[in-house]
């Protein structure tokens, strides 16, 4: 049994990766969908640490031919990920259930 | 590209960047080739702001006594708006001054030494970060950046491609700020008395207990 720890970034991140519909995505790209938060400095520091830890997998982009300028890393959500993502999203809903009628 | 191209030229094209890194690095090599007799120690290519450091290292350098043999040159280009190169020598053992002035009007027309947008940046992080985090942090980031200048070139906006410059060059720092060995402990002292993750700006986080084994 291995315990998934979750920042609000990573957890950002895995759900702007697993939206992508199976599409690989660069870190700018995540930067701009994500809508200010973000950071250009931060982002592949968390795609670091959840490629770590066998979330999301990485590769170098393939060169094309006409393609200019250097090869970026893409990224994609791992089987692993996806079903992390899903556990932490049912928990969400569970925990507002219970809160729910707290606050009614 | 004909002429003297520079990057923040808009008539500069972005799309054919990588052949102009190429053809910048073979002109590198052409030009030394050219101009160079004897094996060196260190190129300098003048155009008045590079003019300090360079000097200091070689003092530095001839201060060692296997540094001070008679094969080891200082050369220098001499020009305006002429950026330090990358450059290697082939051949050595010619005798001659310690130093040689050659003016870089005497270069092919059209010959012109500048590096990409975070070329600095990206020697830095070989040369202070395992390849591990190059690879997979600093990489990724300075190639956002080149992408990022070329991109505010090709819509004709340059005062755009040096913001982005600049802020690539932060973005940088603060990647390897986040990696270093202080935002370990920054994050273990967060973990220790908050009980949360505190590299990341937001407040909380949480933990899920999966078996990966199950995939």
């Amino acid at each position: 049994m291995t315990t998934v720890r979750l920042s609000n970034k990573e957890r950002e991140i895995l759900d702007l990766l697993s939206s992508a519909h199976g599409r690989e995505l660069y870190g700018l790209e995540l930067v701009a969908a994500s809508a200010g938060s973000l950071r250009r400095g931060s982002v592949y520091v968390f795609l670091d640490r959840l490629e770590d830890r066998g979330l999301v997998e990485s590769r170098l982009e393939e060169r094309i031919p006409g393609m200019s300028g250097p090869t970026r890393r893409v990224y994609r959500v791992t089987a692993h990920g996806k079903r992390v993502l899903q556990l932490w999203t049912k928990l969400q809903s569970l925990q507002m259930n219970a809160l729910r009628p707290e606050i009614v | 590209m004909t002429g003297r191209a520079k990057w923040s030229d808009p008539r500069f094209d972005p799309q054919k960047l990588s052949d102009l890194w190429v053809a910048a690095e073979a002109r590198n090599a052409e030009l030394y080739n050219r101009y160079c007799e004897f094996r060196v120690l260190l190129i300098e290519v003048r155009n008045g702001k590079w003019r300090l450091i360079p000097k200091v290292l070689w003092r530095l350098a001839r201060s060692f006594p296997l540094m001070n043999g008679a094969w080891w040159r200082y050369i220098y280009i001499y020009g305006e708006g002429v950026r330090l190169g990358e450059l290697k020598a082939r051949r050595y053992s010619v005798p001659g001054p310690t130093q040689r002035r050659i003016p870089y009007q005497a270069a092919p027309e059209g010959a012109r030494i500048h590096a990409p947008p975070g070329s600095g940046l990206r020697a830095f992080a070989h040369w202070w970060c395992s390849p591990k985090t190059v690879g997979r942090i600093l990489e990724p980031t300075i190639t956002d950046l080149e992408h990022e200048y070329c991109q505010a070139l090709s819509e004709q906006r340059p005062w755009k491609a040096r913001w982005v410059r600049v802020r690539g060059t932060l973005s940088f720092f603060e990647a390897l700020i986040f990696k270093t060995t202080i935002a370990r402990i920054l994050r273990e002292l967060g973990a220790l008395f908050h009980g949360k993750d505190s590299s990341d700006e937001s407040s909380s986080s949480s933990s899920l207990g999966g078996d990966k084994k199950d995939e």
